[in-house]
């Protein structure tokens, strides 16, 4: 193995994502003047092995989240924990459970010292209903849209790193997330 | 005595056009087609995506060490011109935090090398040029050698009018090879409302200030370059520190005029083709290696990201500015694509309108702004460069804030508008990374810009006024997936992080005595990797003569966030704070070397406690402060630099919980209510962690998660609703729906996710 080939190995990726990498061996990586290529296979490869289901992940969207193929045509958001969010394409934030900090002694809570002002702002705490992992925090306006935080080109990424995807389309790269919407007034409307 | 028409009939005349006649008086200069040169260039890369058509780096590939040579004296030549012309200042700024850049640019405006310092201003230059085609200076004044021109108007490309552009035409037997300019923020550029250049109360633009060119502010005289002496009379008569401007502006023509003359020495080794040739490849190679970054290191796909910054002049303009007294919030949003081929497409549909408030950031502020996040993150090199604007792009939507059309707005901090969009870039980058695997390159940066300005008499009736540098020198660098985030140790604005000196700003701030440079225990935005602490600044005022005010302004004076989703779970970055303490005993404590508190938190502890009294507090909702008055023994306490985090809290691993205790960052019980990590301190003083209480105390907080929230759907339901019924938290809000949705791209998002009625009246 070639010194990169050494710095970047699997079991370095997997320290560097566990957080157990020293820090002068993650400034070496930074120093290397071309990355290693299979990163993203590594990467996912480490991933995997810290879950303990059997879908294969495709990418990884959080810190908790991944995106899976519960096989041919059938991709979604699923937590470490086991828990499934739906398809990719819509935000999972529709799917978790959220908690709104609305007054100023909730917001006090967690933005300690000096937080946002209610009278503009609202905290959202996205959760895994599955193992309670607080998944994402917006402080938005009420009645702004959940953040779509990130769409990936699933496909384009594994065509990138060498691989065709079975069941590659171009519909993959989409945003559905006003469907769902549609779909749930339908269902109040039903 | 000519009449008015006759005039105005030279003026036409001398405007060169081929449709006059020979014997028209003309002040055209050389024939330099810059007009055309810049045509050729967007040709060349829209045919063939390379910048100037170079599909080949021929020199770099034929002869490596001589184009490594040949771009290395570029660096070295930008640098040295930096750091020896920094001296001819004499404003702290410049002197101990060299802020200050020198460029080297190629006629189309494309600059080739920057140094360190204030690089972002590369993004300027290119539309400076472009401004000087579009306004006919090639045919009055007319371009030629020896020319010093100058420049600080946002309209025609400059970040804002306190950064300053001096800059010469380079000649090489009468052909233009390159431009070669020096910038820097000045102390003061004479707005009329906020001292120090960082205006966040500008109604409109005729309050700007001190507003000029480009156009010919000197020549040179056989070899010695002169300025233009009414120039330099108008610079010290309309600004508040016209003799540190005058210095500076020395500072930068002498910076430009060594980079000529190290050019023209490169040009004799190498030859003028060869210059212009490596020049060329020089960018092309960057721009390769930029669009590579993106190709490689980052999750091709679509990011959302945003914040919302409230200006609040309802009050204070009403008397004054009538159309400007109102409040507003506004929006800025980018939807981001990186694509697979390694482009970067930022559609920032739905940000707010252009109005009569500082938030208008023409194409020069808003490209140099964002420039400060791209250089420390995707654009680093040693040769600091324009290609990265060939493969972002920022759509701009006319008419909105990131592409003013109105004549009358101000144009005053463009620059700041177009830095905090800079952040949302780098950090959606960072995140990227992240998903991609490449965690090492993968953090936020925050370019977390803090800046107050002052002005007063002092008490042998001397006027004087300055821009305070402290925090805008040493930034926070923010988590990465696998570390914290760090006070003081980055200024996205000038790569070498440094405060100043405390001495040096007290001798040129003669009434603010400093108190406190110091951390703010549990002053942080709090997750698995926590942000940075925030830094307290805290001054006493001193005799500070016939009157003084002081005006607070940054990147975090928001109070609603600087960024407004957090990264993975974390908590997005804390608002600063300025409180001003009036009529105080502060300096009877001084006087008998009693305690003064450290920062805001110590303060209001001391006032509960009696031992600091008070008269009077000045807050101004996050900390944008319109000029206050300060009087002797007034306190000015800041709390800026509180960065982004990263992930869950009761993700954070016991050892690091426990690390900020024992270092007094974090209180143990804060550790407990958001870390849930169980601490106890023995006799001598150290803290020790109880692993099964912590876990206990984690559960606890996810059974309290789970028993709090509802259902998302519930709350979108509940949302909608309210929309429907036209219920807003404040009129602003409802405001900044409207106007926002008026974009389409934006409107498409916002009735798609509501599924609104096409009809609802937001
Ligand atoms: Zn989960």
């Amino acid at each position: 193995m070639s010194e990169n080939e050494q710095l970047t190995s699997k079991e370095n990726i997997r320290r560097l994502v566990e957080g157990e990498l020293p820090l002068d061996v993650i400034h070496e990586m930074i120093r290397m003047t071309t990355k290693d290529e299979d990163r993203f296979v590594k990467y996912l490869e480490v991933l995997q092995e810290k879950v303990d289901w059997d879908e294969e992940i495709l990418a990884r969207i959080s810190d908790h989240l991944y995106v899976v193929s519960k096989g041919p045509g059938d991709r979604v958001v699923k937590c470490d924990c086991g828990h499934e969010l739906g398809d990719y394409r819509v935000n999972w934030k529709m799917e978790a459970l959220l908690y709104c900090r609305r007054t100023e002694e909730e917001i006090k809570e967690v933005f300690t010292v000096h937080g946002p002002d209610p009278e503009y702002v609202e905290v959202r705490e996205f959760y895994c209903p599955g193992c309670q992992a607080q998944l994402a925090v917006e402080v938005v306006p009420p009645g702004y849209p959940f953040v779509f935080e990130v769409l990936p080109d699933i496909d384009a990424v594994h065509a990138a790193n060498g691989r065709q995807l079975e069941d590659a389309a171009e519909d993959w790269f989409q945003d559905r997330t006003p469907e769902r919407a549609a779909e749930w007034i339908e269902e109040v409307n039903a | 005595m000519s009449t008015t028409t006759e005039v105005n009939a030279t003026v036409q005349e001398s405007n060169g056009s081929a449709a006059s006649t020979s014997a028209a008086p003309s002040l055209k200069g050389a024939d330099i087609g810059l007009g055309r040169r810049i045509e050729e260039f967007d040709a060349a890369l829209e045919r063939t995506g390379h910048l100037y058509g170079l599909e080949r780096l021929e020199l770099m590939e034929e002869d490596p060490i001589k184009f490594d040579k040949f771009q290395w004296q570029l660096f070295a030549a930008v640098n040295s011109a930096r750091e020896t012309s920094k001296y001819v200042s004499g404003s702290p700024a410049a002197v101990g935090m060299a802020e200050l850049v020198d460029m080297l640019a190629l006629p189309e405006g494309e600059v080739v090398a920057a140094s360190a310092g204030l690089a972002g201003h590369i993004g300027s230059f290119p539309v400076i040029a472009r401004t000087m085609i579009e306004r006919g200076c090639e045919d009055n004044p007319g371009i030629r050698d020896g020319d010093i021109w100058g420049c600080n108007d946002s309209r025609a490309g400059c970040p804002h009018p306190t950064d300053m552009y001096t800059y010469l035409p380079v000649f090489h037997e009468g052909e233009l090879v390159c431009w070669v300019a020096g910038a820097n923020h000045v102390a003061d550029s004479g707005h009329s409302i906020c001292a120090g250049g960082v205006s966040m109360y500008s109604p409109t633009t005729y309050c700007d200030g001190f507003t000029y060119g480009p156009m010919k502010i000197g020549e040179r005289v056989g070899d010695v370059y002169v300025h233009h002496k009414p120039f330099l009379q108008m610079m010290d008569s309309r600004t508040r520190t016209g003799s540190l401007n005058i210095l500076d502006e020395k500072m930068r023509l002498t910076g430009a005029v060594m980079l000529r003359e190290r050019v023209l020495q490169i040009i004799d080794d190498f030859g003028v083709e060869y210059f212009t040739r490596a020049a060329r490849e020089v960018l092309e190679r960057e721009r390769r290696a930029i669009a590579g970054r993106f190709q490689d290191w980052m999750m091709p796909g679509t990011y959302r990201t945003m914040f919302f910054r409230p200006i609040q002049y309802r009050e204070l303009m009403a008397s004054l500015y009538p159309q400007s007294a109102k409040n507003w919030i506004t929006h800025h949003i980018h939807t981001m694509t990186i694509t697979p081929e390694g482009r970067c497409n930022v559609d920032l549909s739905g940000t707010s309108s252009q109005d009569y408030h500082w938030q208008n950031a023409f194409e020069g502020p808003f490209k140099m702004g964002v420039t400060f996040s791209s250089i420390g993150f995707i654009g680093r090199t040693p040769l600091v460069n324009t290609s990265m604007f060939h493969v972002i792009e920022h759509e701009r939507p006319p008419g909105s804030l990131v592409n003013p059309t109105r004549e009358d707005v101000s144009a005053a901090f463009g620059n700041a508008v177009g830095a905090m969009h800079g952040v949302l870039d780098a950090r959606t980058w960072g995140f990227s990374a992240f998903l991609r695997g490449f965690l090492e390159e993968s953090y936020l940066l925050e370019h977390d810009w803090e800046l107050f300005g002052g002005e007063g008499m002092g008490e042998q009736g001397n006027p004087w006024a300055i821009g305070d540098f402290t925090y805008e020198g040493a930034e926070p660098r923010g988590p990465s997936p696998w570390r914290d985030g760090e006070p003081m140790t980055l200024g996205a604005g000038n790569p070498e992080a440094d405060w100043g000196e405390v001495e040096e700003w007290e001798y040129v701030e003669p009434p603010l005595l400093v108190i406190s440079r110091s951390l703010i225990p549990d002053f942080c935005a709090h997750g698995r990797h926590r942000g940075a602490i925030g830094v307290a600044l805290t001054q006493m005022v001193c005799d500070p003569g016939a009157y003084l005010t002081i005006n607070d302004c940054g990147f975090a004076g928001s109070k609603m966030q600087a960024v407004s989703v957090g990264v993975c779970g974390g908590y997005p970055h804390i608002n600063s704070k300025t409180m001003f303490f009036h009529d105080t005993n502060a300096a009877e404590l001084a006087e008998k070397s009693a305690h003064l508190p450290a920062d805001f938190v110590e303060a209001r502890r001391m006032i509960e406690d009696g031992s600091l009294t008070v008269g009077r507090i000045s807050e101004f909702g996050g900390h944008e402060t319109p000029p206050t008055e300060v009087k002797h023994g007034d306190l000015i306490c800041r709390g800026h630099h509180a960065g982004s985090a990263w992930g869950d809290p009761i993700d954070r691993k016991i050892d690091l919980v426990l690390n900020d205790v024992q270092k007094r960052w974090i209180s143990a019980e804060i550790a407990k209510s958001i870390y849930g990590v169980v601490l106890s301190e023995d006799a001598e003083g150290v803290w020790h962690a109880d692993e099964d209480a912590t876990a206990r105390t984690r559960d606890e907080i996810r059974a309290s998660r789970k028993g709090r929230a509802k259902p998302a759907r519930e709350v979108w339901e509940e949302e909608r609703s309210w929309l429907l019924e036209g219920k807003h938290p404040a009129e602003e809000i409802h405001e900044m729906f409207q106007d926002t949705t008026s974009y389409e791209g934006w409107h498409d998002v916002f009735f798609g996710f509501w599924r609104l009625p096409a009809d609802t009246e937001l």
